[in-house]
């Protein structure tokens, strides 16, 4: 007797609430794909403004350079913030697992209003990273302000 | 600044698991009975009394897809199978300095992590069954490639109230691990180190099972357990809860499972529930599976 079987399966996330304060004005709205998008109007929006580039494309969002990191180079996450403010990042693996988290207090490295350039280094305690791609999540007061992602390779 | 990588350790797709069953058993391998058993101890396979295909899709956080899929048939010299999984996320952006030292988007580009597996199982009379898999990993991102090939084997004993699983993963592996190659011929390795998994299952009468299972991963040991109740003292329903230990960025997590089954003949459904902690917009992942005999 044949005996056969087939299986289907699917996963995903639930969403408890969308509180993420898109940053900037992206053309590419996927890199804020990474929650819901749903955009508060908060005073939040005011701590970080966009930016336009002299290439021409708009990009306040938080950015990782160089993208994709080859590990051997010099890694950083930028962002503008318009004002001082008490700051957390944190940084998620393709399975949503939370590999690191660092809160940085207003006027510290990464805190201050301006642009701000942290090195990746000090967001993780190794520089052993496994390949893939990593999510950042910037949020002041808890909620999210600003994300990106970025790929070690 | 982040510098050269020496210790960096292969993380790969198949982490996420293959189903919603086996999730919600923990991520216990070798526990499946469908064609997913392909990713997991190959020796498991021998549930499966002819044939079987399975198909697996997941997406977490509106940005990374999983899929897989795997077909396996009993053959005359054993039973062989086959799965291809990958996991992608795209517009992913390449980013640049401008003149303020700011940076900037250049472009974007796709990333996509894929394995392709063989496994091949077989029995040996009153000693259990044995299996092989051979799986390439491949990793493409922005011009960039990565590569590697690991080989696992896996043992399973059954006697009517205890199974008994045995599973090596990367056993063997190439040389290196998994090896990027940049553009400027560079390369960087990504240890595969082995991972001895040792896993009991104990059922108690028709109500269900007790499982437990212990991995060795470098210098962590990582321990699971799940519970599977059939309420009603037959497959129709059943009831699971795990808790597991897994590894995230070489430290130790914990992890909750839940899950439920419902089987109606040749027809079952699983749904299963994974806690996910400290993610402001997240709370938890959810798995349903269906899978049929026919």
């Amino acid at each position: 007797m044949v005996h056969a079987q087939m299986s289907v399966a699917s996963a995903s996330f639930t969403s408890i609430q969308s509180k993420g304060v898109i940053m900037g004005e992206g053309k590419r709205l996927q890199l804020a794909k990474f929650g819901v998008m749903a955009v508060n109007v908060s005073p939040l929006r005011s701590i970080v403004t966009p930016v336009v580039s002299n290439t021409g494309v708009v990009n306040g969002e938080l950015l990782v350079y160089p993208n994709p990191v080859m590990v051997f180079s010099e890694s950083e996450l930028g962002y503008r913030l318009s004002a001082n403010a008490e700051v957390e990042l944190k940084i998620y693996n393709m399975r949503a697992n939370l590999v690191a988290k660092r809160t940085i207090p207003r006027g510290g490295l990464g805190a201050v209003a301006g642009y701000n350039r942290i090195p990746l280094s000090l967001l993780m305690a190794h520089n052993n990273w496994s390949g893939g791609v990593y999510f950042v999540l910037l949020l002041a007061n808890g909620k999210v302000i600003g994300r990106t992602k970025f790929t070690v390779m | 600044m982040m510098g050269v990588c020496h210790a960096a350790t292969f993380e790969s797709a198949l982490m996420v698991g293959t189903s919603a069953d086996f999730v919600a058993n923990a991520s216990m391998i070798g526990l499946s009975s469908s064609a997913a058993g392909v990713f997991e101890n190959p020796a498991g396979l021998v549930r499966i009394k002819s044939g079987s295909a399975s198909l697996f899709s997941a997406s977490f956080m509106n940005e990374v897809t999983y899929q897989n899929a795997a077909v396996g048939v009993l053959l005359p010299f054993g039973f062989v199978g086959v799965g291809y999984m990958e996991a992608g996320v795209s517009n992913i952006p390449n980013t640049g300095v401008n003149a303020g030292n700011e940076f900037f988007v250049r472009d974007w580009y796709d990333y996509k992590d894929a394995l392709i597996r063989l496994a091949y199982q077989t029995n040996m009379e009153q000693v259990g069954s044995f299996g092989v898999a051979v799986t390439h990993y491949s990793r493409n991102a922005f011009k960039t490639k990565a590569s590697g090939v690991g080989v696992d084997v896996g043992y399973v004993w059954q006697s009517p109230s205890l199974e008994c699983s045995v599973f090596f993963r990367h056993l063997l592996s190439t040389q290196g691990g998994m090896v990027t190659t940049y553009e400027n011929g560079s390369t960087r390795f990504e240890s595969m180190p082995l991972e001895p998994t040792v896993g009991l299952r104990y059922f108690v009468g028709p109500w269900g099972f007790v499982g437990a299972q212990y991995t060795a991963i470098d210098r962590y040991s990582l321990w699971s357990g799940t519970v599977r109740v059939y309420p009603i003292a037959s497959n129709i329903v059943a009831l699971n809860a795990g808790v597991k230990q897994f590894l995230v960025d070489q430290k130790i997590s914990q992890g909750f499972t839940m899950g439920v089954s419902l089987e109606l003949m040749t027809l079952a459904t699983h749904y299963a529930y994974e806690v996910l902690e400290d993610h402001p917009e997240y709370n938890g992942k959810h798995y349903v599976s269906v899978s049929f005999d026919f």
